[in-house]
């Protein structure tokens, strides 16, 4: 009996094409669709990287005759003092990073969030810096900087430490661009915390309040825990962003004093447009692809396993 | 009159403990039965003096923090240090503040029934004190990363000679000196020309701010391009990142396609790339195709940065679109293309807004791709304000104008958005997450 039913709800032959043909047209739609954006990307995005790959192994010409050359650029890339120069910059640009601004946001969304009035208000006040245009925030940077008669050495002044020359002395040049950074970008982080505040539910407050929990210990065992995931994720893409600085140093600095800020783009772009060896600069960007690359595989390993043991 | 930098400092942490006065002594005092202008009243009191305590510490503590012989720690240990020393004075002499009217107050809770919603914890009076307190850190450090903004605002009336006073000077004569030289090009007139200048009554108010500067415009800057050239290509990146973003989100959203999540992931890696990894390429590429410095070529550049972020955010907003309206309006005898325009657009709206928005601010703020791919006749204002400073002479005045000017549409837009705000940023985070 029941094999009977089955055997009649069976697709006739001639049904199992019309319904291919009606799959099939389904999908040309959605292709049609998402065609336009489609070629955007293929244009302008993925073969551009396709064409830095080639152009990695290549001796380019502006002219446009391009001659391959093997490995070449990578041997030349190994032999380059800025090699070990800028990954050490940039590993103490994410040093630094981590320590002014990692935490900075995590406190003001406690903060924000915690206030009855004007929630609103604190959102905009501090997103505005993230539109401020970079070009145009390192302008008014620069008047804060300045040794002379700047913001900063004002500040200092009050406590009677001496005038620092923030951008021009290798100790102070990494920390002085970090800030500038981290200036534009906690707003956007304050944000994201906050609306990840805002889905913890207020009976696990209520009930570390009954339980006599202090104000410390309930952000420790509520509020931390909730906000880890985030975090974590907040701290690759925070490093990510550091590794790839271009505008602050290059606007700032140009990669100085000496090569303190030079940074990995910096040192591509300076390769690229104004030694117009694009070849060479097409390895330097290939490698940092891959570095880049590496850094987020190896933390969403680390995070799946550290997922999966909290799950266990 | 003038206001020399250490002085500012001074009146800024000096406000800081006024507002936590202000703010914590009113809700104090309230618990223990007094008026509520009596609050207010003794707060100013209680925060000036707290000010006033505040910098005899710093002058107290500076021999202890100078034998540090670190600086910039004894700083930030002098400043915490006096911060704490403060509360924990004023959280004790609260306790001495006798009750009003009899003593008819509960140990810790509050004196009037709390007839709005909120956690316990929160209506115990030292929380609520302190809540006060944070309030104030809040409103202070909001003031702190305003400086920048405001500074540049303040500096973009200033005259020539007022923006570059040093120290700087925060009560000036506002003059509109900067954008007018900022969007002209000027002659500078000698004593005759200026005599037979002031003769004529043709003269705009523009004209005139100018001629006290013995200056006479002869025509726009080159800076009146580039703000052209920033709106078009802005403007346009866009309506083609939303509209082409909108149509694959739509697809995404509704149709069954094979390795979609790999597809969806490969579009948003687009926008963590560096960018001057697609750079290289794309300029040798331009330059063969004739796309370099051009309007097309950095509209499509910035539509395709664009474009991750659109389809990701718009693909969200559509799902939450239910399926069975448009599949109510397919029954009815509309094609796919008239049921998107007419049923899934509409509903859409507000994601299209925050979209809309979320990518006018970026192209509108790029700096290293026109930097890099436009010279002259596609050049935005991002990179020219900087180069404004090469120019004979820094014109800070200028400058400042400039990046005002440029910053007030994308402030309205925040503004305007602000309902958004949270979604938009988040859209990566979450994802990925």
């Amino acid at each position: 009996m029941k094999v009977a039913y089955r055997m009649n709800t069976l697709y006739s032959e001639n049904s199992l094409i019309s319904r291919f043909m009606f799959r099939l047209s389904n999908q040309i739609v959605a292709y049609l669709f998402m065609l336009p954006a489609l070629l955007v990307f293929g244009l302008v995005a993925w073969y551009p990287v396709a064409r830095s790959f080639q152009m990695s192994f290549q001796d380019v010409s502006l002219r446009g005759v391009s001659t391959w050359v093997g490995l070449d650029n990578f041997e030349l890339m190994q032999r380059d003092p800025a090699l070990d120069i800028v990954w050490e910059n940039s590993l103490e640009f994410a040093s630094w990073s981590i320590l002014l601004g990692y935490l900075l946001p995590v406190f003001l969304a406690i903060l924000i969030r915690e206030m009855r009035i004007a929630k609103g208000f604190f959102r905009i006040v501090y997103f505005l810096p993230t539109v401020v245009p970079v070009s145009i925030a390192i302008i008014v940077w620069r008047f804060i900087y300045d040794p002379d008669a700047g913001f900063l050495n004002g500040l200092l002044g009050v406590f009677g430490i001496e005038a620092q020359r923030w951008l021009q002395d290798p100790a102070l040049a990494k920390p002085s661009i970090v800030m500038v950074m981290t200036w534009g970008a906690f707003g956007t982080t304050t944000l994201i915390y906050l609306s990840s505040l805002q889905d913890i539910s207020t009976e696990l407050y209520e009930a570390a309040e009954l339980d006599g929990a202090s104000p410390i210990n309930r952000i420790r065992h509520i509020t931390i825990p909730h906000l880890a995931p985030m975090m974590s994720l907040l701290f690759v893409l925070q490093v990510l962003a550091v590794v790839q600085v271009f505008t602050e140093p290059f606007l700032l600095t140009k990669g100085g004093p000496g090569r303190e800020t030079l940074t990995p783009v910096l040192h591509i772009y300076n390769r690229a447009f104004m030694r117009a060896d694009m070849g060479y600069a097409s390895a330097w960007s290939v490698m940092l692809v891959i570095v880049l690359m590496v850094f987020s595989i190896g933390y969403q390993l680390v995070n799946r396993k550290i997922t999966k043991n909290q799950g266990a | 009159m003038n206001i020399p930098l250490p002085d500012f400092w001074i009146a800024y942490f000096f406000l800081f403990w006024v507002l936590v006065g202000l703010t914590a002594t009113p809700v104090v005092l309230r618990h223990k039965g007094y008026a509520g202008w009596l609050g207010a009243l003794a707060g100013l009191g209680v925060g000036v003096i707290g000010g006033a305590v505040f910098m005899l510490l710093l002058v107290v503590l500076d021999p202890i923090t100078d034998s540090l012989d670190r600086p910039f720690l004894g700083a930030v240990i002098s400043i915490l240090g006096g911060a704490a020393i403060i509360l924990v004075l004023l959280n004790v002499l609260k306790n001495f503040v006798p009750v009003s009217g009899g003593g008819i107050q509960a140990v810790g809770g509050p004196r009037t029934p709390v007839a709005y919603s909120t956690r316990v914890d929160k209506v115990d009076p030292t929380w609520q004190a302190m809540q006060a307190v944070r309030a104030s850190v809040v409103i202070m450090l909001a003031a702190l990363t305003l400086i920048p903004v405001l500074w540049m605002s303040m500096t973009a009336f200033k005259s020539r000679a007022d923006a570059v006073a040093s120290p700087p000077k925060v009560i000036f004569e506002p003059t509109m000196e900067g954008f007018i030289s900022l969007l002209t090009k000027r002659r500078q007139l000698n004593d005759e020309q200026i005599a037979e200048y002031e003769q004529r009554d043709d003269l705009a108010w523009y004209d005139e701010v100018m001629l006290e500067r013995g200056q006479a415009i002869i025509g726009q800057s080159d800076y009146v391009k580039r703000l052209r050239n920033s709106l078009i290509i802005a403007g346009s990146s866009t309506i083609l990142s939303v509209g082409l973003g909108l149509l694959a989100a739509y697809a995404f959203s509704r149709f069954n396609i094979p390795g979609e999540g790999d597809l969806l992931f490969f579009i948003l890696s687009t926008r963590m790339l560096p960018p001057v990894v697609v750079t290289i390429p794309i300029f040798l590429m331009y330059r063969e195709i004739n796309l370099y410095d051009t309007y097309p070529g950095i509209i499509l550049l910035y539509t395709a940065f664009n474009l991750s972020f659109s389809v990701w955010l718009l693909k969200g907003f559509i799902d939450e679109i239910p399926r069975e309206y448009e599949e109510a309006a397919l029954v009815d005898g509309y094609t796919r293309l008239q049921a998107f325009a007419k049923v899934v657009l509409p509903q859409a709206v507000t994601g299209i807004a925050a979209t809309t928005v979320f990518s006018f601010i970026f192209a509108w703020n790029e700096y290293a791709f026109a930097l890099m791919l436009t010279a002259d006749n596609a050049r935005t204002a991002p990179p020219s304000i900087p180069s404004v400073l090469g120019t004979g002479g820094i014109e800070w005045a200028a400058i400042a104008a400039g990046s005002l000017g440029f910053l007030i549409p994308v402030v309205l837009v925040t503004f305007a958005l602000r309902r958004y705000l949270l979604r938009g940023v988040t859209f990566g985070a979450i994802r990925q997450g």
